[in-house]
């Protein structure tokens, strides 16, 4: 591997957070594949020749068993750092109800004993203290009780792999090694957050002003008594948003009763529960961290799914303890990553990486097993919710909803008080609802925390909508397709919040899609054929739809893109690979703007983009409008200047910028050039065509990318464009000053690059092009909380066997909104795979709470079922991506949608076949066949 | 806690003699002994196949083995490939070519992250050596492809590209299919 040294400047300084200097590394896995010749050409070339890339740009180092993954490096692959590894070994509390009050050291083999025993009291003398982010109690001190299951309270550090694995194998299960005194209440707090999404139409119907919303109204927010949340009781039509809102909530629950009670309006109310469900990326978590006391430098090597995050915070911490002195300099080495499904997104875990790295005498690597992995890494939030939905029973019109979620977080807060928003803005799934009163209350508990894991709290509530919206077909005797068409959400609508989806939907589309399929038409047919040929087994069909926010309300993605004088395309993004195929996706979005595909894609990439020199201030949810206004005056102000990894995100997001930086590229680099080789001062860019990376306008001879490349160098025109754009729920719009006229850009940075010699993006060769005028989206949108969606289907077909409760999946047919795909193949196995985690979310996935739960650290996968081949209908799923209507349709988010509908539809044919409705998941078969023979225990 | 000496040939290269604790794992002797981090840990207790190398017996038929919960001693005079032996590569080193199993993983986009990869491939390399010697019924290949790689664990693909990309190679490939029972 190419070396790493300084004086190389192979790290690239990112900015100084608290007086330390962040360095970013180029990308591990970038480096170790400059020195697979032979890949860029033939057959291994994953651009291929057809349409469709070949394979995935990072398919050969994955098939081939290459180190790519933060996981796999160790101190002799990282050029620079000493040899020798050490280890580090995490003891984690496996109960909460007892004081700790120390650690029997004596229970260490006494040949394997650790050089460095670091616990509460080591952090406080060293100053040493968690994000704020995080909370408190790193390591948990004696005399406290554990905050919840997993909490940490001493970390060991090995001198060689032996004398660490012999010393694991001993304490991982060893009830001695941590000290347990007296029994102590649980540890209580407030909530970590709570939200209320009231609205009332108006008389305009769905379009017009609506009577009360949060987008027109604002929020409000309880106060807490009794670790309980308790919201306003004033109610007055004319008071402030509160008593507003209290007022409209009241009579939104008091038409329901009186309706009901009149036989107008059919109810369907009930508890709705999900589960516990472990992330179970492939890749449990690691670091490997070295404190190079020489050169002041802390380095680390991570599996994260958000280093930028991870690099400032880790800034603060070092800068605020004893170790400020010693480092002046922090380098993340970043590398792909082996699966995240949100698990590593803002994990907790790197910061105990860090600290052994600190307390190391040598580099150490913390790495998970996958009993570690259960009992410390995030989870999927359970939501617990009641729910009622109250519908015209002669119109079949939803009328009302009304719903209290209650979210359980555990032990740290994380992105809890997000998924708890979230979850009750998704609630409405594809339907208009005239009136909504959600509440949502994210709960602190002694369970271990949950985090932004796949869904982002849409697939437990949107399955409950749909599990409803099922049995109210039931109940009114209505076809449940009909239904749901009579109730479709319709482009310029207001959903929950008052806001109007940016996005045009296409619900009304996809079921009629379903309407019309055999699955559907031919169900009871279907049935009596099955039943007859299989007796004893129970055949159903079910079917449900979901529509995926995605976006954050203030994404800030970042890409730059060049060319080299031979016409070779390098391309830089922010992003991570998370195992979604960005690098080939983002590098196949440039042949439709710039002839070719990138030839190199750097993803995951942090210190380019200071070559824009952007400054953040405050949070961008929270600022005022009038800071918003204040700041934007200076062109080097941003709202958020960077942003972690989503699967759902990249699409949209990331191609944006990708598609931005390419346009302007042509335009200011590939277009003087071709005007000056064709000798036309006058083209109009409309008439010109790209075919096999040559550009073409009529009666004129061909122009090579690598010709026009060669000629903008020459000149010194713009040979490389770097952007970042800002989007809250809108994109920014910006003017420039470029080619001697001002125009508009839907970003809000750029930078520009005039000759320059790099393959790689480096900041060094931009030069800012100061913005002269921005229109930033209304800090007013922060209320509209998601705008942005992808919606799909599922249609589902099972057997079951009433004597076991298994569920076997007969057939499936998927349905999906896509957008424009960018490669068809990515967004397939996108697809597959969110069926399966969908399928694993509603028949297998378990994590019981508290005790018997993962934070006991008993759980892997002999216990906990992820979903098999055999789970899953491998050789007779369908998909049907719908087709753009137009080819400027946006590449929408997915990866987490496809894995929500499923839920529903199984457990709508689960229902269909054998009579049982269950309102929670997962529908185990222990579950189901207690359920079929309630006289056999 | 006894040391064992072992010696074994990995990816065609002579290793050991070497001591080690009897109980180091394959996986870690791989990973921290060798520097061969392409076999991936998942579990850790042998369920989920990420770990799975391939063992040559003394008749050469391959046999798919998971490194985790075998201990070093059980290769002990073995012929061991793991992910990072399948490619042929040239003098300097350089992938020149992939093994059919590769190419098809690759043209199917079997997988996303990879990190259960190496598992597939060897599990599939071994099910094609298999079926050299003993062809299955035409009507039967999906099935044996359930039974030779049902019990892999991907979290990202939900499978179907993979089993795809076997079904590929086995019926492209002369030999291994034969007529229908």
């Amino acid at each position: 591997m190419e070396g790493f040294r300084q004086d190389r400047r192979n790290f690239i300084k990112l900015c100084t957070v608290a007086g330390i200097t962040l360095f970013a590394a180029p990308s591990l896995w970038q480096l170790g594949r400059a020195r697979q010749a032979g890949s860029s050409t033939g057959k291994l070339n994953w651009r291929g020749d057809g349409p469709d890339p070949a394979f995935r740009s990072d398919g050969i180092a994955k098939v081939t068993g290459q180190k790519i993954f933060g996981r796999d490096y160790r101190a002799r692959d990282m050029s620079d750092w000493p040899q020798q590894q050490h280890y580090a070994l995490a003891l984690r509390c496996n109960r909460v109800e007892r004081r700790f009050t120390g650690i029997d050291w004596t229970q260490v083999p006494a040949d394997s004993q650790p050089y460095a025993r670091i616990t509460a009291q080591s952090l406080v003398d060293r100053k040493l203290k968690l994000p704020p982010f995080y909370g408190e109690a790193m390591l948990l001190p004696e005399g406290q009780s554990p905050y919840y299951y997993g909490h940490v309270v001493a970390m060991l550090l090995f001198d060689d792999f032996e004398k660490y694995a012999i010393a694991k194998q001993a304490l991982q299960f060893n009830e001695r090694i941590i000290r347990y005194g007296e029994e102590t209440p649980p540890v209580e707090r407030d909530p970590y957050a709570s939200w209320r999404i009231i609205r009332v139409e108006g008389k305009g119907g769905p379009t017009g002003e609506d009577l009360y919303s949060p987008l027109q109204d604002g929020l409000f927010f309880p106060q807490y008594r009794d670790r309980k949340a308790e919201w306003p009781t004033v109610a007055n039509q004319a008071g402030d948003v509160s008593e507003r809102g209290i007022y409209y909530a009241g009579q939104i629950r008091n038409q329901v009763e009186r309706e009901s009670a009149a036989g107008n309006w059919h109810l369907v109310r009930g508890q709705y529960e999900t589960q516990i469900i472990d992330p179970m990326m492939m890749e449990p978590e690691a670091a490997n961290g070295w404190l190079d006391s020489a050169r002041s430098t802390l380095h680390l090597v991570l599996t994260s799914q958000s280093p930028q995050d991870f690099q400032e915070m880790a800034a603060h911490m070092v800068a605020e303890s004893d170790f400020a002195a010693d480092i002046k300099n922090i380098v993340v080495h970043s590398a792909v990553v082996g699966g995240g499904f949100g698990g590593k997104d803002h994990s907790i875990f790197p910061y105990y990486g860090l600290v052994a790295a600190l307390f190391g005498t040598a580099p150490v690597r913390l790495a998970n097993n996958r009993f570690e992995q259960f009992q410390a890494g995030l989870k999927r939030h359970p939501f617990r919710m009641q729910n009622t939905l109250a519908v015209d029973r002669k119109s079949g019109k939803f009328q009302a909803l009304v719903a209290e979620m209650q979210v359980d977080g555990g032990g740290r807060q994380n992105f809890s008080p997000a998924i708890a928003m979230v979850g009750a803005s998704a609630i409405q799934g594809v339907y208009y609802l005239p009136r909504n009163d959600i509440i949502s209350v994210a709960n602190q508990s002694m369970n271990v925390d949950s985090g932004s894991m796949r869904g982002f709290g849409t697939l437990q509530t949107m399955t409950a909508m749909e599990m409803m919206v099922n049995q109210a077909a039931e109940e009114l005797g209505m076809d449940p397709i009909e239904l749901r068409l009579r109730n479709a959400f319709e482009t310029g609508w207001r959903n929950t919040q008052g806001a109007v989806p940016m996005v045009g939907v296409r619900y009304r589309e996809m079921l009629e899609r379903a309407r019309q399929h055999p699955i559907w038409q031919e169900r009871a047919e279907r049935k009596k054929i099955f039943e007859s040929k299989n007796p004893g087994y129970l055949f159903g069909t079910g079917y449900a739809i979901a529509t995926k926010d995605y976006g954050t309300g203030a994404a800030a993605p970042s890409s730059a893109v060049q060319f080299d004088p031979e016409g070779r395309l390098s391309l830089a993004v922010e992003f991570m690979e998370m195992g979604t195929g960005i690098g080939t996706s983002q590098s196949l979005l440039l042949e439709s703007v710039l002839g070719r595909a990138a030839e190199h894609c750097e993803v995951g990439v942090v210190d380019a983009w200071r070559g824009l020199q952007q400054f953040q201030t405050e949070s961008p949810y929270t600022m005022s409008q009038e800071h918003q206004d204040q700041m934007s005056t200076n062109p080097l102000w941003t709202p958020v200047i960077g942003m972690a990894s989503a699967a759902s995100m990249s699409a949209y997001f990331q191609s944006h910028v990708t598609l931005q930086a390419a346009q302007i590229l042509f335009q200011q680099g590939l277009l003087p050039a071709a005007r000056r080789l064709w000798q036309r001062d006058n083209i109009d860019p409309a008439q010109l065509q790209w075919q096999d990376g040559e550009l073409q306008l009529e009666g004129l001879p061909l122009l090579s990318l690598a010709r026009l490349a060669a000629e903008a160098h020459r000149n010194g025109d713009v040979t490389g464009v770097m952007v970042h754009g800002f989007n809250r729920w809108e994109w920014t719009e910006a003017e420039f000053d470029l080619g001697g006229e001002r125009q508009t850009w839907v970003i809000d940075g750029l930078a520009l690059r005039r000759g320059g010699s790099a393959d790689r993006v480096r900041a060094e060769e931009y030069q800012v092009v100061k913005r002269k005028a921005v229109r930033y989206p209304r800090t007013a949108l922060n209320n509209a909380m998601v705008t942005y969606y992808a919606p799909t289907a599922a249609l589902v077909e099972v057997a079951v066997n009433p004597g076991t409760g298994e569920v076997t999946i007969h057939g499936l047919q998927n349905y999906m909104d896509c957008g424009r795909p960018i490669v068809r193949q990515l967004v397939e196995g996108q697809i597959e795979g969110g069926v399966a985690m969908g399928i694993g979310h509603a028949l297998y996935e378990f994590l019981p709470p508290l005790g018997e739960g993962a934070g006991n650290g008993s759980w892997n996968l002999n216990r906990y079922q992820v979903p098999l081949a055999k789970h899953v209908p491998v050789w007779n799923q369908q998909h049907e991506m719908l087709p753009p209507e137009t080819d400027k349709d946006p590449h929408k988010g997915i990866a987490e949608v496809v894995m929500i509908p499923i839920v529903a539809a199984l457990a709508e044919a689960i229902y269909q076949a054998t009579g049982k409705r269950f309102n929670e998941t997962p529908i185990t078969p222990e579950k189901l066949r207690r359920a079929l023979n309630p006289q056999v225990l | 806690m006894a040391r064992i000496p072992v010696t074994m040939v990995v990816n065609g290269e002579q290793v050991g003699p070497v001591e080690l604790d009897e109980y180091t794992s394959m996986l870690d002797f791989l990973q921290e002994y060798l520097n061969l981090t392409g076999t991936k840990l998942g579990c850790g207790i042998g369920v989920c196949r990420a770990c799975s190398v391939i063992v040559e017996g003394a008749d050469g038929s391959l046999e798919s083995v998971r490194s985790c919960i075998n201990n070093v001693g059980r290769f002990d005079g073995k012929k061991v490939t793991t992910v990072e032996g399948l490619a042929e590569h040239n003098a300097e080193g350089e992938i020149v070519a992939l093994s059919p199993i590769q190419q098809a993983f690759l043209r199917n986009f079997s997988f996303q992250c990879g990190w259960c990869t190496a598992g597939f491939v060897n599990a599939a390399t071994v099910l094609l050596d298999r079926l050299r010697r003993e062809p299955v019924a035409a009507d039967r290949v999906e099935d044996t492809i359930d039974e030779a790689l049902g019990e892999h664990i991907c979290r990202c693909t939900g499978y179907v590209r993979y089993f795809r990309a076997v079904r590929e190679v086995i019926e492209s490939t002369p030999g291994l299919v034969k007529e229908a029972e």
